[in-house]
């Protein structure tokens, strides 16, 4: 059972898409979407429990079933989990629930087409995090749109079908070049032990091991690292790819709005720590000043912007462009504690933005507005709406004792202690972002929640119901629980990310030394190493 | 008296039977039945049935057994599993046409009995493509499809816009079948042979030799030949023909020319490159002309899609790009004669042998995807042209998830898989192209590749924003529900469709079986 576990994960919401779709009403279902998303998450708990947090290798990874042969490369179902992808596994487990209840009443046309797409998200979702093999990755990877496009389009807002069809084309042309250079990796020639010559083929963990013990020449390393940065830096999205989330995010249902804020951003993050650091290490050690320029710009840009949206929804959108500069900033610290950190934020960004967008959304299905003009001195009416509000921006803000604060100082201070040249300043830059951010949400949350009702909309406006506060605690918990004792999260990822960077040091130090050789045997002619890619 | 030996009753097997069908056929036609036409068609129907059937129960006993391929009549004809491949696709693209024709014809006052004999004969001449081995034998085969889909476009008699396809189509066919025949005799004129086999033989010795004119007499000759063949593929400067003749044709006709003629000129195509004009791959200019022609075909096809409010003429161009997709593959073919030089003896063969296999495989796996795709995607248009008026248009599709679900998800399917997003098969067909391009060395062309699949995303999505996020425009006429053969055939396409791109091994084994050692050993030698 348990070698089986995430097989069992990643299928069960296909599963209960099918139910949902034979299901005979509406209200069946809403209840069947929510126990597939419950079991799941009930999974997840057995994984969490299972999961063996010394060790830094890829965990309940026993099933191996030959998929097909393309070319002469295996394709191989293989899942599995290591530190790294395990936290964001659990957050979408997580989370799954969390949006069918916030769309149980917000959610009243094509109720059955709505909840497949829901669960076959969750599958496209889960599927890309637990991939260990290239193809089967980019597989869900794709798959992720399809269901995503719909839920924009269909269940979004006035300009959703701008905003669905920007999503999917954004997203599709940076991960075709990815396809590209997936194709060219897997097919290196590859010289194995006692002369045979076989292809590198799409084994994640065996790709791994063998470009880092044996890297790709230093130019090519920075071709495909490119290929891969462009797929994932469009989904962060990092400035200047950015410009398709704002349009996504204030477009979506708020259950899409949670997902794409909560877990679909994240796989461009854990693209990046999975798949374009390690398998180029040369590369992301010389794109360390591009990467975390552009996310300095992310941080500042994303918060000034912030800070003069007049809708909550963009507001919010707009943070996350901010948030996400954090995240790929201590990324690319390639130190212990940035890497930690960032794993964390984006975890963090997944409860405390799920949450604002859940919020934004329990106010619109209310007032059917989001603009902060239209309201003012909500906390009289909505006293216990006021509170979860509060501490979800303190928690995005950053405050000691929530989860926010944790990541980001652990961010700051993985980059002001990184190798490389400038993490001072970097970490110094990044700091004012922490004050920005304050700036915009504190100004947002004072202008939505004090002061004197000035709409007479606003006083009939009913407080939050039990199944709100329901899917809104589950987040508090966490928010509060990484805030007070991150170490029950950090803990898991320790090992795996202490070897990834361990991995990308000794990859960077093996391809720049064997430039440095090729550079001195120039004119002897010596071909060195792998002179055939 | 001519006697024909059992290899070759065994080669013409389809086509004969084909051809007995056709007779019986006439026989039944000219027969008092009532409603002739639909009785015709279902006869038809099951005789395509019949024959796919039996041709794949004879394969599995027969070709598994027997390793060696027949060569008949006097080497025109080659029968090997490269033809029978190809023999599945035109009788499926076949069974489903006359399917979707019932449907489109059903009570109509133009509905004959003919279109249905007349796509027989086109698929008999589709079947003698694929095996031809020399020039008579292919030109035979081009005319044998082409004449009876010149007529068919021209099926709808009061329908200004067919009559003008089927006129457009036939002129522009003669004038292709007059670039063939002229490159044909160009080339027999260098070579002294039509045979592939000959002319495999005599081309290192006109490449090799002194005589310049010779040379180019041949090369010039050859190029034609490729240009006669990439007007029925619809490759770009030869498309001109394709969105009048598409847009105005019976729906089921051109989702026949979509599928069955654009893959009888491919299977011409790529048999005539691998079997007769394989010394020309590293010279050059063959190389450099499907560069071009792959990168014009993809680039123009898909950007020119975008401005289209008719499906079946986006679809047109639809079908241009996909060429466009497909000469990338057979620009990989001539590619991997690349390898022979850059690495010494057997290696350097070996590796142009595995990088030739992969291309042309790809290009099988494509073109049958392809088939199933774009017959979903036609069927569902003739499904909604019954019901609604404007049922080919953007307009006409508006709103159509509310109405019919399930016919909206088998578009939704087929143009996500025309897009090529996974998982459907359209992802795994692409894929495989653009592995074979890379492997080929030719990354800019790969490049090109998958940026223009990007742009096609864009107007496949399109027909998707209708279907799922609009409101019906054009109201529905009839309220019969949609119990009917085509709508089947639909699911079935959407299925398949699925299905191999899920599960694409099986026919990854067969195209495995089609270039077998036998091929190596043609190429090589």
């Amino acid at each position: 059972m348990v070698e089986l576990i995430l097989t069992y994960i990643l299928f069960l919401p296909l599963l209960g898409a099918v139910l949902v779709w034979i299901a005979p009403g509406e209200k069946a279902a809403r209840v069947i979407s929510l126990i597939t998303m419950l079991a799941g998450l009930a999974l997840g708990l057995v994984l969490w429990l299972g999961f063996d947090p010394a060790s830094a290798d890829m965990q309940f990874a026993e099933v191996r079933l030959e998929w097909f042969t393309l070319a002469g490369a295996p394709i191989v179902y293989q899942l599995g989990v290591d530190g790294i992808s395990l936290l964001l596994v659990e957050l979408t487990v997580l989370l799954g629930p969390v949006v069918i209840l916030s769309s149980w009443s917000a959610v009243t046309d094509r109720v059955k087409e709505y909840h497949i797409f829901m669960l076959i998200l969750q599958t496209g979702m889960l599927g890309a995090l637990m991939a260990l093999d290239l193809f089967l990755f980019y597989i869900f990877w794709e798959l992720m749109l399809i269901p995503m496009y719909f839920l924009i389009g269909a269940w979004g807002g006035p300009r959703r079908v701008y905003a669905a069809i920007k999503f999917f084309l954004f997203t599709m042309a940076g991960s075709v070049l990815m396809l590209l250079a997936i194709i060219f990796l897997a097919y290196q020639p590859v010289v194995g032990s006692g002369g045979a010559t076989g292809i590198e083929g799409f084994d994640i963990v065996a790709l791994t091991a063998n470009l880092t013990s044996t890297p790709l020449k230093g130019n090519i390393q920075l071709l495909l690292f490119a290929a891969f940065a462009l797929a994932f830096a469009i989904k962060v999205p990092m400035f200047p790819f950015h410009t398709w989330l704002p349009d996504a995010h204030v477009e979506a249902p708020t259950a899409g709005s949670v997902i794409l804020a909560g877990v679909l951003l994240k796989m461009g993050t854990y693209g990046f720590i999975r798949f374009a650091m390690p398998l180029f290490p040369y590369a992301a050690v010389k794109a360390v000043p591009v990467i975390s320029v552009l996310a300095l710009i992310g941080i500042i840009y994303g918060a000034l912007v912030s800070m003069v949206q007049e809708d909550v929804k963009k507001l919010v959108a707009y943070s996350s462009v901010s948030h996400l500069g954090f995240v790929m900033l201590g990324m690319f610290a390639l130190t212990s504690t940035g890497v930690q950190g960032s794993l964390l934020q984006m975890v963090n960004h997944g409860l405390s933005t799920g949450a604002l967008f859940l919020l934004v959304g329990i106010i619109y299905e209310r007032r059917h507005t989001r603009l902060i003009s239209e309201f003012g001195g909500l906390s009289k009416v909505m006293p216990l709406f006021a509170v979860f509000f509060m501490i979800v921006t303190l928690s995005s803000v950053g405050l000691p004792g929530l989860n926010g604060f944790v990541g980001e100082f652990l961010i700051l201070a993985g980059t002001f202690t990184a190798k490389h040249a400038h993490s001072k300043y970097y970490a110094v830059v990044a700091a004012t972002g922490v004050i920005f951010a304050a700036c915009y949400m504190l100004w947002m949350f004072q202008r939505v929640m004090f002061g004197p009702i000035t709409k007479a909309q606003n006083r009939e406006l009913k407080d939050l119901n039990g199944r709100e506060v329901l899917y809104l605690g589950i987040i508090l918990v966490f928010i509060v629980w990484i805030g007070v004792y991150p170490s029950t999260f950090l803990s898991r990822s320790q090992a795996t990310v202490d070897r990834f960077i361990e991995q990308v040091e000794k990859g960077r130090a093996l391809t720049q030394s064997s430039i440095d050789s090729q550079k001195t045997h120039a004119e002897a002619g010596g071909p060195a190493g792998r002179t055939e890619r | 008296m001519i006697s024909f030996t059992a290899i070759e009753y065994w080669g013409i097997f389809t086509p004969l039977l084909l051809g007995l069908l056709v007779l019986g056929g006439l026989v039944l036609d000219m027969s008092l039945w009532k409603d002739r036409p639909r009785s015709l068609g279902v006869f038809t129907l099951a005789g395509v049935l019949a024959i796919l059937f039996l041709q794949a129960v004879l394969q599995t006993f027969r070709l598994n057994a027997a390793a060696q391929p027949g060569i008949g009549f006097g080497g025109e004809y080659y029968f090997d599993m490269f033809a029978a491949f190809f023999n599945y696709i035109f009788l499926i693209a076949a069974a489903v046409t006359v399917l979707m024709s019932l449907t489109h014809y059903a009570g109509r006052e133009d509905h004959r009995g003919e279109h249905y004999l007349l796509l027989l004969i086109a698929t008999i001449g589709m079947c003698l493509m694929a095996a031809a081995n020399d020039f008579l034998m292919l030109f035979l085969g081009i005319e044998t499809m082409s004449i009876p889909v010149y007529i068919l476009a021209g099926g709808e008699r009061r329908n200004v816009k067919s009559n003008e396809a089927s006129i457009k189509y036939l002129l522009l066919g003669a004038f292709a079948s007059a670039i063939l025949l002229y490159g044909m005799a160009l080339v027999y004129g260098a070579t002294g042979s039509i045979n592939y086999s000959d002319i495999k033989e005599a081309v290192p010795g006109i490449m090799g030799g002194k005589d310049v004119a010779l040379y180019m007499t041949f090369l010039f000759g050859a190029l034609m030949v490729v240009a006669g063949l990439s007007f029925k593929v619809a490759a770009v400067p030869f498309h001109m023909w394709t969105p009048d003749v598409y847009e105005g044709a019976p729906t089921p006709v051109t989702a026949y020319m979509a599928t069955g003629v654009k893959a009888a000129a491919f299977a011409g195509l790529l048999r005539l490159l691998i079997y007769g004009f394989t010394p020309l791959w590293s010279q050059g200019t063959l190389y450099q002309a499907l560069y071009v022609m792959a990168i014009l075909t993809m680039t123009l096809g898909n950007f020119v899609a975008i401005a289209q409010k008719n499906l079946k003429r986006m679809l047109a161009y639809s079908s241009i790009a996909h060429a466009g997709y497909i000469l990338v593959g057979l620009t990989a073919l001539a590619a991997s004669s690349q390898y022979a030089r850059l690495l010494p003896g057997t290696a350097g063969e070996m590796a142009m042998f595995s990088r030739g296999l992969s291309a042309s495989s790809a290009v099988l796996f494509y073109l049958l995807g392809y088939t199933f795709m774009n017959l979903g995607a036609f069927g569902v248009i003739i499904l909604v042209g019954r019901e609604k008026a404007e049922g080919d248009t953007l307009n006409g599709f508006a709103g159509l998830a509310r109405r019919r679900p399930a016919l909206a998800a088998v578009m939704a399917i087929c143009m996500f898989s025309l897009a090529g997003v996974p998982p459907f098969v359209g992802f795994a067909a692409k894929f495989y192209i653009f592995q074979s391009a890379i492997s080929c060395r030719l990354y800019i062309l790969a490049i090109i590749g998958v940026l223009n699949s990007v742009v096609s995303a864009y107007y496949y999505l399109r027909v998707l924003v209708v279907m799922y996020m609009e409101e019906e425009k054009v109201p529905m006429a009839g309220g019969a529900p949609l119990v009917s053969g085509a709508a089947a055939a639909n699911a079935l396409m959407a299925a398949v469709v699925v299905l191999m791109g899920v599960f694409p091994q099986p026919v990854l084994n067969l195209i495995d079986k089609v270039f077998s050692r036998e091929m190596m050993d043609l190429i090589m030698h």
